[in-house]
């Protein structure tokens, strides 16, 4: 869904964050914390767990991402992360109010002989 | 030497260290606990001697909770220290009669150090090693005393 540059709230920047993070390889899901409610992003009517979106300056937006992910390389992954959000954010023509992403790995998913 | 030239001293300290992976320029990672005791668990597994992780009373209740599935036995002997970029392991562990307990340790803190280290970025500070009891042949099969 395409999103106007200049109207593009908090929850659209989450929402597309959460979306391209979900989309990158290695990532399993997004983690909202206790109750489902820790981490999230709230307005207009609509809530998007696993994201919170702040100001970081009077322009730009720190976006901050809850993950659960795969057993890899979790810095290699993180930077995979912040290239597609910013990926995605340029596609709908708001990369440039996106400032730091910092990514949280809440948890890891076993798979193979390490799962048993 | 004043308060101001050390803070600066300070400052000029921090920036010469080599700047972590986790933090860049683009944003920081942040590990969270349960990730490193994964890891460590596995890597602790991995070594050659090592029977089991965790006391008898952890065990003890380890299996009942994990029927019922309250916990993982991945995080069973296994507590972690993590901090912006660097981690501590505190282990506890049963080890296999017969092996040598230092040489253990030592390929234990090994392992773990370098699967720490190389999945999450994270520096590994200290590998704490507490070696609980010995596992004899036909233990499993009758009961533990205590």
């Amino acid at each position: 869904m395409a999103v106007a540059a200049g109207r593009a709230s908090r929850v659209d920047i989450g929402r597309t964050a959460v979306e391209a993070a979900l989309g990158t390889p290695g990532v399993i899901e997004v983690s909202a914390g206790a109750g489902e409610r820790m981490h999230a992003t709230a307005g207009e009517g609509e809530r998007v767990p696993g994201v919170v979106v702040l100001a970081e300056d009077e322009e730009r937006l720190l976006v901050g991402l809850h993950l659960v992910t795969s057993l890899e390389p979790l810095p290699a992954l993180s930077e995979r992360v912040r290239d597609s959000v910013l990926r995605a954010a340029a596609e709908r023509g708001f990369d440039g109010r996106i400032g730091r992403i910092d990514v949280v790995i809440e948890d890891i998913v076993l798979d193979g002989p390490e799962a048993s | 030497m004043s308060q101001a030239a050390t803070v600066e001293e300070r400052r000029q300290e921090r920036d010469r260290e080599p700047r972590s992976e986790l933090q860049t320029e683009r944003g920081t990672t942040r590990i969270a606990d349960v990730v490193v005791a994964k890891v460590a668990s596995i890597a602790t597994r991995e070594v050659s001697g090592v029977h089991d992780m965790g006391g008898s009373t952890s065990r003890a209740l380890g299996a009942v909770t994990e029927r019922v599935g309250m916990s993982d036995s991945r995080q069973r002997g296994v507590s972690v220290e993590v901090g912006e970029r660097e981690a501590v392991v505190d282990l506890v562990l049963i080890v296999e009669y017969g092996e040598s307990i230092p040489n253990v340790a030592r390929d234990v803190r090994e392992n773990v150090v370098r699967r720490v280290e190389g999945t999450t970025g994270l520096r590994v500070t200290e590998v704490n090693i507490e070696v609980v009891d010995l596992f004899f042949e036909g233990d499993d099969s009758r009961p533990r005393e205590g």
